[in-house]
């Protein structure tokens, strides 16, 4: 039974008059076994999706008239400024609209940009929590080892935005912030690299996203509870590259992934569907 | 008939070596000038004094100098031993110590981090006294002298090996115990390679960027030295990144040609390499 | 007195050879390859026999059986190496006092006893100066000097006058043995320069292909060179021959003498076929065989002529009565002008056997004599003049 959703796709594409592609989806790189010669299609994408992503472009490509999808992974600033020194591209998915907002200045952005998916905060704790974290509060505790992305990197002003909140409340006190800043021990460059370090248990505590505790990483990680109004939630927002010479394909992409088949993949990777924003996220 | 023949191999060897000369001539040349023009001098000195730069100015001088110390401290036994002994195991040893000349760096740094970290062989021992090693400055120079120590044995071993065997036998022949040996014949023979495998050392230790980032964390002030704020701050402000960039190449510059310009004078009576036809030098 | 015996095996060559070396220079004579520097380094410690035994005045210094060996510096040596092995980083005098240092003695008395022994080889200032700054024959004095001042009981010199040119090599040569004559000490000089042996040698030991093929004084060496290559030095062919028959004057039984001196007796031989009248003195003192017999001939009695001229002459000669006029033939290979003036030239064949003749230059262009003529070749008696 074929999917709805490549159905959708399928009846997208032939209504803009795109040329019926065939090809096979694959994880990050191109295998072409395409009817017709097709230049695969390049996201650039913040880490943080790359677990998701990379399943999307399985589900796309169990169709046969989806292009072959080409990931390019990393920090949304590094993808902003890439954008912005002339790196090809057919769609830009970014963490926050900072670095979104970036790449419309410097005119690489195709149209307007739209919000596709929210993402919860988390602190985790290695599993074997060596420094016996039990709330957000023991955070401040001096000489806990704290990693944190670095300002430029969404997760990182994203965290600062979350410490903020938390200093506002009874149980943190006024100062929760400087002293949790204190115990920053590194700024690393994304995200994925505060999942590992944490992971390995060279640290004591980390944020990330809530999408970032993975089957995977689950049984080495335990997460903290972060009370929900205080919480942050991530918009990322995603848009089509102007220069792109796939447009077709590029916003059926991004079409996709604002769709509720897109939005079941996200939600099962432990985002927060667009249309769940109001709600508090479940854990 | 036979003379053209040779005036055109003549003629082809000169060219040959122009090409190759002009080659890597450019090679080098062309994108460290278009680094080094790329900015005025005058924003050149103003960031200067911008704490972000004089952190990683500060860090780099001091973590690769350590490095540096530590790695002739104790890469000199090492070169010492290979040159002069046999022993069972000795490849193994000289294949251990040329690895991280070519393994990735990062693989590098993961491998302290499994050894050195809190919960790595030997860290583990450590923690219990109290030394956590792991994004800390001393983590810094660990890294940095991991990765520049083959460089340092390699060149001395080759200078301890140059030696004269006849004049160790002289010595020997002189009632020199083989400490008296090292400390009046072998090292001041040896010291223009001493002192090039110091400056190849210090010169690896201050690029080192794989294995610290890894190991070490990436904190202003603490573990964030110039190639490390040369690389974040190219994700967001790429000017900020190129005036760092220029200073490291002009400081690295610097240094490299003060000491080329002092090795000679502690060459003991050696010659300046060999001329091909009609020497033009003086005796 | 040195006792030496002593096996040692480096890739293809062997060396073995015993050795009883009393006080007082010895002289080490060989070609290259011939084992000399090896014996030196065996000596000196600075390489390690396969088997053997090393004592020096009584002293033990190496016993394979006993498992024995004293380092270098445990051992009273003084050490020469070839070329001097000055230390290029060191002035004069620390490097003479380099050996003082390394036993602890102070560097004020060690550079003044520097001093003292730079004065002995003549180079009393000198003590500032780099060893590269110097002459062949100067570093090879500080060399020397360096080896006496630690007051050496086995002396060993690696060839000490091969680098200089000649008129250093003599000046040298004479300080050497002016210095070496006044030491309390073993000392053995290795040279492959048979004039060398001779003039600084009071023993000498031929050291040829690994073994000790001559062993004893001076005078044992010019009368009976074991060797063509101490054989030509001296000025003699060496020739294998078998003994004929021969008329002793005083019913002695075999030949005694040493080459020059007469002895009145008539000795027939037979070298390479051909038969030959020789005069006893020619006879090299040889246990080894009594009929095999080994012949000095000296280079002025050798004829030397070209084939053509001769030809008539070679059908005479065939006959038993005119013996002693057995005529070689072979080819000439080389020759070679004589000091002074090349008025003597000394013209070397190729043949069975291959000859060894002096003859003046003015008769040897008379006789149209060249590189690659072919030449007959006879034993003349008594010598021209004697060498």
């Amino acid at each position: 039974m074929r999917d709805p959703s490549a159905t959708l796709l399928a009846l997208a594409l032939a209504l803009s008059g795109g040329p019926a592609t065939g090809a096979t989806g694959a994880k990050g790189s191109a295998q072409a076994s395409t009817t017709r010669a097709t230049e695969p299609l390049t996201v650039f994408a913040a880490a943080s999706l790359s677990d998701v992503f990379q399943e999307m472009a399985l589900h796309l490509g169990s169709t046969s008239e989806t292009p072959t999808i080409r990931f390019n992974l990393a920090g949304s600033q590094q993808l902003a400024t890439q954008l912005e020194h002339g790196a090809k591209a057919d769609v830009f998915a970014s963490a926050d609209q900072r670095w979104m907002d970036v790449a419309i200045e410097k005119g690489r952005i195709d149209g307007a940009p739209r919000t596709f998916v929210h993402n919860r905060l988390a602190v985790i704790v290695p599993a074997s929590n060596p420094a016996k974290l039990q709330t957000l509060a023991n955070l401040a505790r001096p000489g806990i080892k704290l990693i944190l992305a670095a300002d430029s990197v969404p997760i990182g002003r994203y965290s600062q935005v979350l410490l903020a909140n938390l200093s506002q409340r009874l149980e943190c006190g006024p100062d929760f912030g400087a002293k949790t800043l204190a115990n920053v021990v590194s700024r690393e460059d994304n995200v994925k690299a505060i999942v590992s370090k944490v992971a390995l248990a060279e640290a004591d505590a980390g944020i990330v996203y809530g999408s970032d505790i993975t089957p995977t990483n689950r049984d080495r990680l335990r997460s903290l509870e972060i009370p929900a109004d205080a919480n942050v939630l991530a918009s990322y927002p995603i848009a089509v590259v102007q220069g792109s010479d796939q447009l077709e394909q590029a916003r059926a992409f991004c079409d996709f992934v604002c769709s509720p088949a897109g939005q079941a993949i996200f939600a099962r990777h432990g985002f927060t569907p667009i249309a769940n924003a109001a709600t508090p996220a479940a854990n | 008939m036979t003379a053209r023949r040779d005036t055109l191999s003549s003629l082809a060897w000169r060219v040959g070596l122009a090409l190759g000369g002009t080659g890597l001539l450019l090679l080098l040349g062309l994108p460290l000038a278009a680094l080094a023009l790329r900015v005025r001098p005058t924003e050149l000195i103003t960031r200067l004094a911008d704490p972000f730069v004089l952190d990683a100015l500060r860090l780099s001088l001091l973590t690769s100098l350590g490095a540096t110390v530590l790695v002739t401290l104790v890469g000199l036994p090492v070169a010492y031993l290979l040159a002069t002994r046999a022993f069972p195991g000795k490849r193994w040893l000289e294949v251990l110590v040329d690895l991280p000349m070519v393994l990735p760096p990062t693989v590098s740094g993961l491998a302290l981090l499994l050894a050195l970290g809190r919960s790595g062989w030997a860290g583990r021992s450590l923690d219990a006294f109290g030394i956590s090693l792991p994004f800390t400055t001393a983590a810094v120079v660990l890294a940095q002298a991991f990765m520049a120590a083959p460089f340092f044995v390699a060149t001395v071993r080759a200078g301890f090996s140059s030696i004269d065997p006849r004049l160790i036998e002289a010595a020997v022949a002189l009632r020199a115990s083989e400490a008296y040996l090292f400390r009046r014949v072998v090292l001041p023979l040896a010291l223009p390679s001493l002192l090039a495998g110091v400056v190849l050392a210090w010169a690896r230790a201050l690029g080192e960027f794989g294995a610290t980032i890894t190991f070490a964390g990436n904190l202003p002030g603490v573990t964030q030295t110039m190639p490390l704020a040369v690389y974040i701050a190219m994700q967001s402000d790429l000017e900020a990144a190129i005036v760092l960039s220029v200073l490291l190449l002009l400081g690295s510059g610097a240094l490299l040609y003060a000491l080329r310009s002092a090795l000679p004078l502690f060459q003991p009576g050696a010659g300046a390499g060999w001329f091909f036809g009609p020497s033009r030098r003086r005796s | 007195m040195l006792q030496a015996t002593l096996a040692k095996q480096i890739g293809g060559f062997d060396l073995d050879v015993a050795l009883r070396i009393p006080r007082g220079v010895c002289a080490v004579l060989g070609e290259s390859g011939a084992g000399k520097s090896t014996l030196l380094r065996l000596l000196g410690g600075l390489a390690r026999p396969d088997t053997g035994r090393i004592t020096l005045d009584g002293e033990l210094l190496f016993d394979s059986g006993a498992r024995i060996c004293r380092a270098p510096r445990a051992r009273p040596i003084g050490w020469m190496p070839q070329d001097g092995g000055l230390f290029p980083h060191l002035a004069v005098d620390e490097n003479v006092a380099f050996g003082l240092r390394a036993l602890g003695v102070p560097r004020a008395e060690a550079l003044a006893r520097a001093g003292v022994a730079l004065d002995r080889v003549g180079l009393a200032r000198f003590g500032n100066r780099r060893p590269r700054d110097l002459s062949g024959g100067e570093q090879q004095r500080v060399a020397l000097a360096r080896a006496l001042v630690l007051e050496p009981r086995l002396l060993l010199l690696d060839e000490p006058l091969a680098a200089l040119d000649y008129e250093t090599h003599r000046s040298v040569r004479k300080e050497l043995r002016a210095a070496l004559s006044s030491l309390e000490a073993v000392t053995l000089l290795v040279t492959h320069n048979p004039t060398e042996a001779l003039l600084l040698g009071d023993r000498i030991v031929v050291l040829e292909r690994g073994r000790v093929t001559h062993d004893g004084s001076r005078e044992d060496l010019l009368r009976a060179p074991k060797t063509p290559f101490v054989a030509e030095f001296l000025g003699v062919n060496l020739l294998e021959a078998r003994r004929v028959s021969w008329t002793p004057a005083d019913g002695a039984d075999r030949a005694v003498g040493a080459v020059g001196q007469g002895s009145c007796a008539q000795l027939i031989v037979e070298i390479e076929g051909r038969t030959v009248r020789v005069p006893p003195s020619w006879l090299l003192e040889d246990s080894d065989s009594p009929s095999r017999v080994r012949i000095a001939v000296p280079l002025r009695s050798v004829a030397i002529e070209r084939v053509e001229i001769q030809r008539v002459e070679i059908q005479r000669v065939a006959t038993p009565a005119a013996a002693q006029t057995a005529v070689f033939l072979g080819t000439i290979d080389e020759v070679l002008p004589l000091p002074p003036d090349g008025s003597w030239l000394r013209i070397h064949t190729v043949g069975t056997p291959s000859f060894t003749a002096e003859i003046e230059a003015a008769r040897a262009a008379k006789s149209g004599l060249a590189i690659g003529e072919a030449v007959s070749l006879r034993l003349t008696t008594p010598p021209a003049q004697p060498s």
